[in-house]
């Protein structure tokens, strides 16, 4: 039985650590429907957020897989209410100033970002399901350009503390832990 | 890359020296102990080839006649001698040939560094000539690749290619550099590069399962051990022995982990798997505690999963987390090296023999003996059957030889039918069942252990894919002796079409060279035999006679490899006939 599982992946920052991960995901043929990378704190270390739809004991499998590369330090399998997640969403829609009262109280949260000749770009953040709502509220002014950034995704508060705080240097790569696993049975 | 940083300032003026890349290659490869490397010159790679003319004395280069032969005896290199096996290629299509090699050391977890070259870093991604992405081509296939683009890297990138290539589970690395590094020129001092030991995978050893598995064992009523390469690899054959001696438990052996044990070790039952025996096949799915060690439980060892083993507690020892829990649902796993793990549970173990389990393999072994092994170890009339050929050459070399095979027949009825004495004296390419690699592994081998003789037992179809390597065979004058067990046939595939697709026999069949001219033309002795009668006769010349040497043994054509569990089958359904 498919169910979205989130990666949390930190690597060493090289070049061909994304394509030797995501060999992992295609040669299962799994779909990766988000995939965000980006530098951490710490210097030289990635920080991969992932988010498949999969049986969650193969995800579990890809888990310990992407753990034996030799450039991986940490992962965190999870499934997905053991997760604090979101998306920034930027959405250009043709708005008439008369609406925009509504949409800042349906969504507190988003900005005008600039207004033009296509419409008014707004940014927002939020889950999946928000910006999918955002995205219905604003489909009948008519949308001119939409970007999602995927996932990003971070532990729950109290979880995991002394594991990421400590430096991920003194983890030599490759060193099998066992990722985390959370949520999967 | 993580490791750069190591250079350049701790590396200490005064003492350095000026070296070009490609002799810092060798210099790097020289303190790993390289003595040989199997390779293949060519445009992209020949500033390392210059510089090997000035490191003949110390580092062997052995040129083979297709790059495919370089990584395969890199692997037979490898895995004969325990050492790390180096081959050495040009970019594009030099590379791409090493890949069947590389994918095969990737299953069978052979460590071997390929070095390949490539066009200049200013070129990269412009089509040059003989530029391939051999980094892209390769990442599912190796355990690490790094494409080198500067001289400097080399001092921390080859000691870590070599100490990922051995620790851990090894595996196949390959390291891409490209021309303009192997010209630079660098000033280096090597006393302070990092020592390898310093990029060894630390596995973290989860040891905290030996109680739970020793009270399975000891409580257990028919319990069965399965060892795998795991165990060759980790050197743990004598720990194998004590910890089933101790336990008095049966022992099966995976395909690559035979000679583990020495096949008349009166606790050996036989090999598991598709052509594995009858015994260890359907009473996996009656034992109550299976060990399993260094093993994997690869698709043709288990057969139906779903029906695999569903009366038994699974205890997993083996070094590669990502295998526990990946096809069989464990009971308790053991993250470690096997030897280390049986040192630990030995003393843990306390328990009787289960005489009556026992009793069950020999009712099972002697059934399969008068269905198959009288059989095929006694042919009627005619042509030897590869079974008895097999077995001949057990008696002619006494069981002492490193046995390479190709994949097939043969390789089953060698697996099935060779009186293994020794450890580690069985190389084959089990996960990957690449036809063409028994005459380059077995080259390999040859050059890895010179004080041990190397049996190469080949089919007709696997030795065409490779038999250029006679070439190579015969230059260096390597004592690989070759057994082609021909049949005119491709025939697994034939057995499959007459067992599953009506006979139907599509492409199996050959109209092979006279390979005996074949090894003239190579200036190899070689001799054919087809009489029963005359086979142990062939062999022992063959055996006896210093050099490379080429027997022919024309057998029967239509013989078929029995017991079979049939794809998707369980292992309870093994036929017999």
């Amino acid at each position: 039985m498919k169910q979205p599982v989130t990666f949390l992946v930190w690597t060493d920052n090289s070049p061909g650590v994304l394509l030797r991960l995501t060999t992992l995901f295609t040669r299962r043929k799994i779909n990766v429907e988000s995939l965000t990378v980006s530098a951490t704190e710490q210097e030289g270390i990635s920080r991969f957020t992932i988010a498949i739809s999969s049986d969650p004991v193969i995800a579990a499998t890809i888990g310990r897989q992407i753990e034996r590369m030799i450039e991986v330090r940490r992962v965190f399998v999870f499934a997905e209410p053991d997760i604090v997640h979101r998306e920034v969403a930027l959405v250009r829609a043709q708005l008439q100033p008369d609406d925009e009262g509504a949409l800042r109280e349906r969504f507190a949260d988003c900005k005008i970002v600039e207004r033009g000749s296509r419409g008014i770009l707004v940014q927002f953040t939020g889950t999946e399901g928000e910006i999918s709502s955002l995205l219905s509220h604003l489909e009948p002014h008519g949308i001119t350009e939409f970007v999602r950034s995927g996932r990003i995704a971070v532990t729950h508060a109290g979880e995991y503390d002394n594991d990421l705080t400590r430096s991920l240097h003194d983890l030599r790569p490759g060193a099998s832990e066992g990722p985390e696993v959370k949520g999967i049975p | 890359m993580s490791t750069a940083h190591i250079l350049p300032n701790e590396i200490s003026a005064p003492d350095a020296q000026e070296y070009t890349g490609s002799r810092l290659l060798l210099e790097l490869l020289k303190r790993e102990k390289v003595d040989t490397i199997f390779g293949y010159p060519g445009g992209a790679i020949m500033p390392v080839y210059d510089a090997l003319y000035d490191y003949r004395e110390d580092i062997q280069h052995i040129l083979v006649r297709h790059e495919q032969g370089a990584a395969h005896a890199a692997e037979g290199y490898a895995r004969a001698s325990g050492r790390v096996g180096v081959c050495l290629a040009t970019s594009g299509p030099g590379a791409t040939n090493l890949v069947t090699g590389i994918a095969d050391a990737m299953l069978d977890s052979v460590p071997i560094v390929c070095i390949t070259g490539q066009v200049a870093s200013s070129f990269l991604g412009t089509d040059a000539f003989q530029e391939t992405d051999i980094i892209g081509i390769t990442v599912p296939i190796t355990k690490w690749n790094y494409q080198v683009t500067s001289a400097e890297e080399l001092v921390s990138v080859i000691p870590k290619a070599f100490a990922v290539a051995r620790s851990g589970r090894p595996g196949p690395v390959l390291i891409d550099i490209t021309k303009n590094a192997q010209f630079e020129k660098v000033s280096v001092d090597l006393s302070q590069a990092p020592r390898g030991r310093s990029f060894e995978c630390e596995h973290i050893v989860e040891l905290s399962g030996l109680r739970d598995a020793a009270r399975l064992l000891n409580e257990a009523k028919r319990p069965l051990m399965f060892v795998g390469h795991g165990c060759l690899i980790s050197g743990a054959h004598e720990e194998v022995r004590v910890f089933a001696e101790k336990a008095d438990i049966p022992v099966t052996s995976t395909l690559l982990g035979l000679s583990t044990l020495p096949t008349e070790h009166p606790l050996h039952v036989g090999m598991l798997g598709m052509h594995g025996n009858y015994g260890p096949n359907v009473l996996t799915n009656k034992a109550d505690v299976i060990i399993a060690v260094g093993m994997r439980f690869d698709d043709r060892v288990t057969g139906k999963l779903s029906e695999y083993a569903r009366h038994a507690k699974i205890i997993h020892i083996d070094i590669d987390p990502a295998e526990l829990n990946k096809n069989v649902q464990i009971a308790v796993g053991i993250v470690c090296d096997a030897k280390q793990a049986l040192r630990a549970l030995t003393p843990l173990i306390k328990r009787e023999r289960s005489q009556e389990w026992f009793d069950e393999f020999t009712r099972c072994h002697e059934r399969e003996h008068e269905k198959v092994i009288s059989r095929d170890l006694a042919p009627r009339d005619g042509l030897p059957t590869m079974s008895k050929v097999i077995g001949d050459l057990g008696v002619v070399t006494k069981g002492e030889a490193i046995v390479v095979t190709d994949v097939g027949q043969h390789q089953m009825a060698a697996a099935r039918y060779y009186p293994f004495k020794k450890p580690n004296t069985l190389l084959t390419s089990g996960g990957l069942g690449t036809m063409g690699y028994a005459l380059p592994a077995a080259m390999g081998a040859a050059v890895g252990v010179p004080n041990q003789r190397v049996l190469a037992v080949i089919g007709d179809g696997g030795f065409q894919m490779t038999l250029q390597e006679l070439g190579t065979i015969a230059q260096w004058k390597l004592p690989v002796k070759i057994v082609i067990l021909n049949n005119n046939f491709l025939g697994m595939v034939r057995q499959w079409q007459q067992l599953f697709f009506d006979k139907r026999y599509s492409s199996v069949e050959m109209e092979n060279p006279d390979f005996l001219k074949l090894a003239e033309a190579y200036r190899i002795p070689s001799k054919q035999v087809s009489r029963c009668c005359d086979v142990q006769a062939v062999l022992t010349e063959m055996w006896e006679t210093p050099g490379p040497y080429l027997v022919e043994v024309v057998c029967e054509k239509e013989e078929n490899v029995f017991p079979m569990v049939p794809a998707g089958a369980s292992v309870a359904d093994i036929r017999l006939e």
